[in-house]
């Protein structure tokens, strides 16, 4: 029933990502930098982003067994996925959300129950 | 405040100077002139079942039951699998964390994460740090860092890491031990030679094979402005946790030879003047059928008989057998064991090394407190690796002994009569206050027992060859009676 929303127009698919740092580190500097030129460069996408300063909130980082900073955890689109260092290298997160952005072209019933299982 | 400081670093007698923590751990202690250094990294390098992670968890463990929090951070272990090994040794660590005196952190890589720059240990640092003030410890473990150094993909990055996490541990003032391997594999030595110099203090463990005996070593390299033992030494993990084998003394503190003490045999009363003396140690030595237990037992069932307690321990005959045979004598070993005063142990010596053999023993003696120790017989320690380790073994247990007033009966097999003149082989003889010979002389179709006292410190005795029997009575030195008078 859902599906319908789909069609047509350039669907507007959500990233959710929860973002580590360390107050003010070189490595954290630089990745907040490389993070906003990829947000940039993939205007389509819908970015949520939720920054955890683990000098602030170390807990948050021991109870998600983060324990390197910079690091991110793609939380949405599904499968999702988590990325160690400062993101010089920032193929590989572009290519996970990217593969992910190309599934409505697979078929609109295959996005919807992915966003379905993805939301529960 | 500078002041202080200042005062304190100018002092000469610089081991007053640095400030300690006990280990805990016996005998450890005694060669790290008092503990690890209160504030700064102290390194435990080894290979692989070493005991680095046995060391480090029982410093946490016996520190936090003295009511002194501590954390274990590891890079290598989940939690779970640490509480578990830690309960083998008897350490509750699952109370210890809820009451808030330990914290583990487990922090292991994600195997999924995918690498996508240059990053730091920014996070396990603030964790380490949150922790640390949460539960006001000053004790940190750091259980083999190198696994998620080893990511950060360069030597020089693992330095910074390393550098900057010491430096934070100083700033805090926490007392640190790092647990590292052996090989570091590619630029090993520049990079060990780094780990040295940050650390205030390290501690080198191994585990070496001796003649297919397993025996463990431990050494401190250096210790920043502290005294401490230079030597190698022996140390042993049980199942109480790891214990480094008390030093011999360069004093050696034996009590004085003591009173006479029957050895349960008439006649060898007569010729050694009263018997074998408290404090000392007698060393019976023969030929195989010679008689050795038997003399052994005679003093066993004699003591016990007294009140007093034995530790009987042998290498080479188990309880039962060794029981049934001494019936044939008249020897009954049974009421001393009922009634407790007879503690028997008997055990291969190949089985372990001489640091367990050793702790055993230890463990025994200031458990059950006997006043007599028999070793039956002290060849059977050549088994335990070396004849340097068998000597090593004995002289340890000897003057441990000695310096508890322990009266020590030996026994020792000789392959043949000409080997017993050389006492043990073992080169013991400085330790051995009485000597007794035992062998079997074959005349004109039969046999006959010989005995003679080679040595017996400060005390007459007979110098005579004397004859002896074995029977349904005992032994019995025969001849004595008439010639007592004399004895030299």
């Amino acid at each position: 029933m859902s599906v319908s929303k789909f069609d047509g127009a350039s669907p507007a698919l959500k990233c959710v990502i929860r973002f580590f740092v360390a107050g003010e580190a070189p490595n954290s500097i630089i990745a907040r930098d490389n993070l906003r030129r990829l947000r940039e460069s993939l205007p389509e996408i819908h970015f949520e982003i939720e920054i955890v300063d683990v000098n602030v909130n170390p807990e948050i980082a021991l109870q998600k067994g983060v324990f390197v900073t910079p690091a991110l955890e793609v939380l949405e689109p599904p499968p999702g996925g988590i990325f160690y260092g400062n993101l010089s290298n920032s193929d590989p997160i572009r290519r996970l959300i990217e593969t992910s952005k190309d599934w409505p072209g697979s078929g609109p019933k295959g996005l919807s129950e992915q966003q379905t299982a993805g939301h529960r | 405040m500078g002041e202080d400081t200042e005062g304190n670093s100018g002092n000469p007698c610089f081991s007053a100077a640095i400030r300690k923590i006990p280990t805990g751990i016996d005998g450890l202690d005694e060669i790290l002139d008092g503990g690890l250094p209160a504030a700064g990294l102290t390194l435990l390098s080894g290979g692989p079942g070493s005991g680095k992670t046995v060391i480090g968890l029982q410093f946490l463990v016996q520190g936090a039951l003295l009511g002194h929090p501590g954390i274990m951070l590891t890079f290598e272990e989940r939690e779970d699998s640490l509480r578990r090994y830690s309960a083998a040794f008897g350490w509750d660590i699952g109370t210890l964390e809820a009451k808030g005196s330990i914290a583990i952190i487990s922090a292991r890589f994600n195997p999924d994460a995918i690498i996508s720059g240059d990053f730091d240990l920014g996070s396990v640092m603030a964790i380490l740090r949150h922790k640390a003030r949460a539960l006001e410890a000053r004790r940190v473990i750091i259980d083999a860092p190198d696994v998620l150094l080893r990511l950060l993909g360069d030597r020089t990055k693992e330095r910074g890491q390393l550098y900057k996490l010491n430096e934070w541990l100083r700033d805090d003032g926490l007392c640190a031990v790092m647990t590292v391997k052996d090989s570091f594999g590619e630029g090993s030595d520049s990079y060990r030679e780094f780990l040295h110099y940050m650390a205030e203090c390290v501690i080198q463990l191994d585990q070496r094979v001796m003649d297919q005996v397993t025996t463990r070593r431990m050494r401190v390299i250096k210790f920043r402005g502290s005294a401490y033992g230079r030597n190698e030494y022996p140390f042993g993990i049980t199942r109480e946790g790891a214990m480094v084998i008390p030093v011999t003394h360069a004093s050696l503190g034996h009590r004085a030879l003591g009173e006479s003490i029957p050895s349960g045999i008439a006649g060898l009363d007569t010729i050694t003047s009263g018997g074998y003396r408290r404090n000392s140690c007698t060393l019976i030595t023969g030929t195989s059928g010679t008689g050795k237990t038997t003399f052994a037992c005679s003093f066993t069932r004699e003591a016990t008989s007294r009140g007093e307690r034995v530790f009987y321990l042998n290498f080479e005959e188990s309880l039962d057998a060794m029981v049934s045979c001494m019936l044939g004598p008249g020897i009954d070993l049974r009421p001393a064991l009922e009634s407790g005063l007879l503690r028997f142990v008997s055990i291969m010596p190949e089985s372990q090394g001489i640091e367990e053999h050793l702790i055993q023993a230890f463990g025994v003696i200031s458990e059950f407190e006997p006043s007599f120790i028999v070793v039956d017989a002290i060849s059977a320690c050549r088994r335990m690796g070396s004849e340097q380790a068998a000597f090593d073994y004995m002289l340890r247990l000897i003057d441990h002994c000695k310096a508890r007033g322990i009266t020590s009966v030996l026994t020792n097999l000789t392959a043949n009569s000409g080997e017993a003149m050389q006492i043990t082989g073992m080169d013991l003889s400085s330790v051995i206050d009485m000597v007794v010979i035992l062998r079997n002389i074959e005349t004109s179709g039969s046999m006959e027992r010989e005995l003679l006292i080679l040595k017996s410190r400060g005390r007459n005795h007979s110098n005579r060859v004397h004859r002896f029997g074995i029977s349904s009575r005992g032994v019995e030195i025969l001849g004595v009676g008439q010639e007592s008078g004399n004895v030299c």
